[in-house]
């Protein structure tokens, strides 16, 4: 296998692991958000607690495993990101911190001020989580202002209006297949927010994603460049997305919410991968000039290493995920 | 076998001579905390293999028992030496024999290695608060609860 198919291979599962990460992320940072509406002296909160809390820190792996995946197989742009995107990963991994400890830790004292602290702080770490992720991976997809391998601007510019879009659909995605994945777990009849409240949410999401899709293509046209250009075959994808994120709303309505949660992962599986592959030649580009952008074959790393880590991620990553899958089967409705 | 002491240099010399320069005097510091690890660990070692052996003894000790108590938060230092040792020792270099110390550093901009340093030493300063907190509670608690209707 060349170099170069190696590269664009990892650069492959680098965007699937993250559309994996993601999808799953989405229910639990949902659930976690829309804790806020329930009181932590009722048995209703512990129950929703317990529906995620199986599942939390298993998906939180992935992401480890996407960045350390950057990390091992494109050295160059992990070194860019993190430096140019301090303060933004500095805040995930402090609500990586917070969510996890405050998902363990509600229940480990009988004090009601404690209980109701923690129980707030779940929600609270949950939102930037989910937000931060989605204004980073918008960056990925956009590039950020960087000019001979370095940042040239304050890091305050990564939020610019795609990348709220992006960190904004995310949010709005984590509720709506959050309120799904507690109808799912816990019983339609389980007492939740209004259906007319999680109704407005799936609606605005519809119009998110296709905002999010115009300003990519007319702030930073990145469908004229990537992959789309050569293979028009692939406008599919966000097509679909959009569909998708219709059919949520409509499975919304009707109250099919195992549709509402599927149409979900897929579509923001769709947008992720959209993303991906309109920023394709580039791992990292450059909002400055395209040509100061990283190119995926000048930041992989050397063929040796790719090899080795290409074959236990072959033999290793349908291990994962078939386990992953197991435990979702084993572990249904049994709260 | 190495099994205490020094005895394990002959492995590492070859691959990191400097260290051992420093562990043997050459950096105060690093000497210090190599031998505060070793010597704690040493220490680790007997006193429970003392306690395995002399069980029956130990159960009637109080003052053996105290100690135990006591000892809680050696571990914590001793791992730190340790990591000292490591860190300071390989000075100057980050990945020995291949990288300064200086050639890693980023351009990452001070102000906000700051923030993140203070905002970081707030944040686990609040856990381990927090971490006494639940710890206290539960040592305090009955063992068996009552039940609660």
């Amino acid at each position: 296998m060349s170099h170069e198919f190696l590269a664009n291979l990892w650069y492959f599962i680098l965007a699937l692991v993250w559309a994996i990460y993601i999808s799953q992320e989405l229910f639990v940072t949902g659930v976690g958000m829309l804790s806020i509406r329930y009181d932590v002296k009722y048995e209703s909160f512990q129950k929703i607690n317990e529906s995620v809390a199986t599942f939390w820190d298993g998906i939180q792996v992935w992401l480890i495993v996407a960045v350390g995946g950057l990390f091992a197989t494109f050295p160059k742009a992990y070194g860019l990101t993190l430096q140019a995107l301090y303060i933004p990963f500095y805040l995930l991994l402090v609500a990586v911190i917070l969510r996890g400890t405050s998902i363990e830790l509600i229940y480990k004292s009988d004090d009601p001020v404690w209980r109701k602290g923690v129980s707030k702080l779940w929600a609270v770490s949950s939102l930037l989580l989910i937000l931060i992720e989605g204004v980073y991976l918008v960056n990925l997809f956009v590039g950020i202002p960087i000019e001979n391998e370095l940042m040239t601007e304050n890091f305050l510019t990564i939020f610019s209006r795609a990348t709220l879009f992006g960190g904004v659909l995310l949010v709005l995605s984590a509720l709506s297949s959050g309120y799904a994945w507690i109808k799912l777990t816990l019983g339609k009849d389980f007492k939740t927010p209004s259906k007319k409240s999680i109704l407005w949410i799936s609606g605005a999401m519809i119009f998110n994603v296709t905002l999010l899709f115009l300003s990519l293509t007319n702030e930073y046209m990145v469908f004229e460049t990537g992959l789309f250009a050569t293979k028009p075959v692939l406008w599919v994808m966000p097509i679909l997305a959009i569909l998708l994120y219709v059919a949520q709303f409509v499975f919304h309505l009707r109250e099919n919410y195992a549709g509402a949660f599927v149409s979900i992962v897929i579509g923001i599986a769709l947008v992720l991968f959209t993303g991906f592959s309109a920023s394709f030649p580039y791992i990292l580009g450059s909002t400055i000039d395209p040509s100061e952008g990283i190119l995926i074959l000048d930041a992989a790393a050397s063929k040796h290493a790719l090899e080795l880590i290409t074959g236990v991620t072959v033999v290793f990553l349908p291990i994962v995920i078939g386990y992953q899958t197991w435990k979702y089967v084993k572990f249904w409705r049994n709260f | 076998m190495p099994i205490i002491g020094y005895s394990y240099f002959n492995y590492i010399v070859p691959i990191q001579p400097t260290k051992i320069d420093a562990i043997s005097g050459s950096v105060p510091m690093v000497s210090i905390a190599f031998s505060l690890m070793v010597g704690l660990g040493t220490f680790f070692i007997i006193y429970s293999g003392f306690t395995l052996v002399f069980f029956k003894k130990y159960m009637k000790s109080p003052m053996m028992q105290k100690l135990y108590l006591w000892t809680f938060f050696l571990p914590y230092i001793a791992i730190m030496a340790g990591w000292i040792v490591t860190e300071v020792g390989r000075q100057p270099y980050v990945v020995y024999g291949l990288m300064f110390t200086r050639d890693a550093v980023s351009t990452v901009p001070v102000m906000q290695v700051w923030f993140s340093l203070i905002t970081i030493l707030i944040m686990y300063t609040v856990l381990a608060i927090a971490c006494v907190y639940l710890l206290k509670q539960r040592i305090n608690a009955p063992l068996i609860k009552q039940e609660q209707v």
